[in-house]
């Protein structure tokens, strides 16, 4: 009696499993039904993950999986990733982060290839650059859904009353940017030398250095940004604050977001970074009103007769190792990089049909960055981007990064103050290399 | 049971939850000090290297550098904090209704959190909209132009500004207490020999306080070296490096570059300073016999 039991349902699990593997992924997504996960982002009212939050109701109603989001400030970030990650506890199931991190928290995350695999994504739907800051040894860790390019954005009436273009190259930069403190009480442009905040005050000098033909380091790892175009590069980059003083005098002390309030408040006439800050400035409320729909944008300036190269960033996601319900996780990291959902994110922000704090223009996937429809919302702010993506180089990607970045990021912060560019060049280089040898970069 | 051994088990407790939460990791970190770990490569504790991490540090500029900021900072900080407080608890150890109100009202800068305390300072020395920074650019002209946490030396002295700003308060009350506990007959004796306010102070006041002017240097030198949260949040150890306590360092080798063995190293050393402050206080303070 008991055999025959047993052999009954021994069978009828047999046969059900085979029906339900042979549903395919719907049922999968229904055994997920009343699962729930936690992504963590970035501290600082982005609107691109506010409008995440907002439309993940969207996806729990279609896939009954509850989404709940942490924001973590910007600054500790990395901290709470590693701590996250050390204590195995799966607290969050997806973290947002600066590309920067990724080499050094990679352990903590899963490869997202067998995901894929299973179901026919494409990860191809994102620009090769972007991707590569994704890839570590052949293997995607994240998906590069935040992505930024590195864009120029000048005060359009500003340059209309004075009768200037925007600049093409580093010189007409300096031009402009004379004529505008000559003429008007603003400073030209608001650079950012405060050492720190993961390298911030590297951005705009990789632009300086790239397009003078100069790199950081050679392939063969040793550090080079102290040759003579880097050199060269570098003093201009610095004048702009000590020997021509067109930049505001407080850019010296100013991160970033310091920089972008100073241009917010109408301080200063040019700003370069990222992209994502056009919406920032041209419809925030935080903008001063000579501000709001006055910022044009352009390609960041190039050295004269050679070719502009500027830099890009993402801010990818991924999938925690330790987390419990990856399953689910991986359902939410495939909807929310759906073309169509970013589209509409983005497109109902330009037309004004979804809340101020929503207001994103981040686009990262390739056809949306070549959509018509979204191009002319956006006065071809995307073309201009996608431009940018193709002509751009990232920063170096390995391990010991962070403590490169630094070195240089400090040299910067003390040339910014007045100190001789070749000489802590050449200090900063020697550290570099030191700090590499150490840590074997140069083992035969 | 007997009740010799009674008291033991009555403390167990304590002794458990000390040795968990001091004890270990105090023995861990010194462990961890001897050993190379980078938890970028792996989670697993690395291979032994000795003292070579403290090596490491005494050939590293970065660490002396950290050393040298440090202790300006501290002794600066230190200094002003308990000249700043004996003049506050001078003022306000009287017995009026409104001093104790303003008694009430100084530990306010003491309550607020460092960190958040780092940021308002920073916003307010801001050259586009900073309040002090008008301040300062009225009261003293040829500070004007300049950006206070734009230069090595203007950046160090903003820090210890706040840094006094927020212990102020606090060694202030100590001497407050200190002040009122004084006995009456010793002023009273000084007036009728005809001493002056000066004399009494130098003579009378100050050496009587010695007591609590030890202490509070003590407290205040274990503040100062642990200084983190301003710092990080109004410099990040800028300019350059020039505002980079150890503290600082040792927060950046362990959780921006994760290299565990030579912070853990990095802190110790700290904690070498810091006991060895105390011990030079200490041995005036047990010397002098001043708590008599």
């Amino acid at each position: 009696m008991l055999k025959k039991s047993s052999a009954v349902f021994f069978t009828g699990a047999v046969v059900s499993s085979l029906v339900l593997s042979a549903c395919g992924n719907d049922s999968s997504s229904e055994d997920l039904e009343g699962e729930s996960i936690t992504v963590a982002l970035s501290e600082g009212d982005i609107g691109q993950f506010n409008a995440w939050q907002a439309r993940s109701e969207e996806f729990t109603e279609e896939t009954g999986i509850e989404v709940e989001f942490t924001e973590v400030p910007y600054n500790n970030l990395l901290d709470r990733i590693t701590t996250e990650g050390i204590s195995g506890q799966g607290t969050f199931d997806l973290v947002t982060h600066l590309d920067v991190m990724g080499p050094s928290s990679r352990q903590f995350f899963e490869p997202l290839d067998d995901y894929a695999a299973e179901d026919d994504y494409n990860f191809d739907r994102f620009p090769e650059s972007t991707l590569d800051l994704s890839t570590y040894e052949g293997e995607i860790y994240s998906l590069p859904v935040r992505a930024n390019a590195q864009l120029m954005f000048y005060r359009k009436d500003v340059f209309e009353d004075l009768g200037i273009d925007p600049p093409e190259t580093w010189e007409e930069l300096e031009q402009a940017g004379e004529t505008i403190t000559e003429e008007t009480d603003m400073a030209g442009i608001a650079p950012y030398y405060q050492a720190g905040n993961n390298g911030q005050n590297l951005y705009m000098w990789t632009s300086y250095l790239w397009s003078n033909g100069a790199d950081i380091l050679d392939d063969e790892m040793k550090p080079v940004f102290n040759s003579e175009e880097g050199i060269e590069a570098t003093q201009r980059y610095i004048d702009l604050l000590v020997e021509d003083e067109i930049a505001t005098a407080g850019s010296v002390s100013f991160g970033e977001q310091e920089a972008r309030t100073n241009f917010k408040q109408s301080n200063s006439a040019m700003w370069i970074g990222w992209w994502w800050v056009y919406s920032d400035f041209n419809f925030s409320d935080s903008s001063d009103e000579e501000v709001l729909g006055n910022v044009g944008f352009t390609t960041v300036p190039g050295w004269e007769g050679k070719e502009s190269v500027s830099n890009i960033s993402t801010f990818p996601l991924a999938m925690m190792k330790d987390s419990e319900n990856k399953e689910a996780a991986w359902e939410f990291m495939k909807w929310l990089s759906e073309p169509e959902f970013e589209k509409e994110v983005v497109l109902d922000a330009l037309n004004g049909d979804s809340p101020s704090n929503q207001f994103s223009t981040d686009i990262s996937q390739t056809a949306n960055l070549n959509d018509e429809e979204l191009n002319e919302a956006g006065d071809d702010l995307f073309t201009t981007g996608g431009e940018s993506f193709e002509n751009a180089q990232t920063l170096p990607k390995f391990e010991n990064w962070p403590e490169v970045s630094d070195i240089i990021s400090n040299a910067i912060s003390n040339m910014a103050t007045g100190e001789s560019v070749e000489d802590n060049l050449n200090q900063a280089a020697e550290d570099v290399e030191q700090l590499l040898e150490e840590e074997g970069y140069y083992d035969e | 049971m007997t009740n010799k051994y009674f008291k033991y088990l009555l403390l167990a407790p304590a002794f458990l939850i000390l040795g968990t939460i001091t004890i270990y990791p105090l023995i861990r970190s010194f462990w961890i000090s001897l050993h190379e770990w980078n938890l970028t490569d792996s989670l697993d504790i690395g291979e032994f290297v000795g003292i070579d991490n403290y090596l490491q540090a005494m050939g590293d500029s970065g660490f002396w550098n950290s050393v040298t900021v440090t202790l300006v900072f501290t002794l600066a900080t230190v200094f002003i904090t308990i000249a700043s407080a004996i003049a506050v608890g001078i003022l306000l150890s009287k017995e009026k209704p409104y001093i104790s109100f303003l008694r009430a009202i100084l530990i306010i800068p003491f309550a607020l959190s460092p960190a958040l305390v780092g940021y308002s300072w920073r916003f307010m020395l801001n050259p586009d909209y900073g309040l002090f920074d008008r301040i300062i650019g009225f009261l003293i002209p040829p500070l004007s132009g300049v950006v206070m946490l734009g230069t090595p030396t203007t950046a160090l002295a903003a820090l210890v500004s706040v840094a006094v700003w927020i212990w102020l308060p606090f060694i202030s009350l100590m001497f407050i207490s200190g002040l009122m506990g004084l006995p009456n007959e010793v002023y009273e004796a000084a007036k009728i020999d005809g001493a002056s306010n000066m004399q009494i102070l130098f003579k009378i006041t100050l050496p009587m306080l010695q007591p609590i002017i030890l202490i509070a240097s003590i407290l205040m030198t274990m503040f100062s070296l642990k200084q983190f949260d301003p710092i990080v949040t109004m410099t990040s150890g800028g300019p350059g490096n020039s505002t980079e306590v150890l503290n600082f360092l040792i927060y950046s080798t362990s959780f921006r570059y994760f290299d565990m063995g030579y912070g853990a190293a990095l802190g110790y050393i700290l904690a070498i300073m810091t006991i060895g402050f105390v011990l030079i206080y200490m041995r005036r303070l047990v010397k002098g016999g001043e708590w008599n």
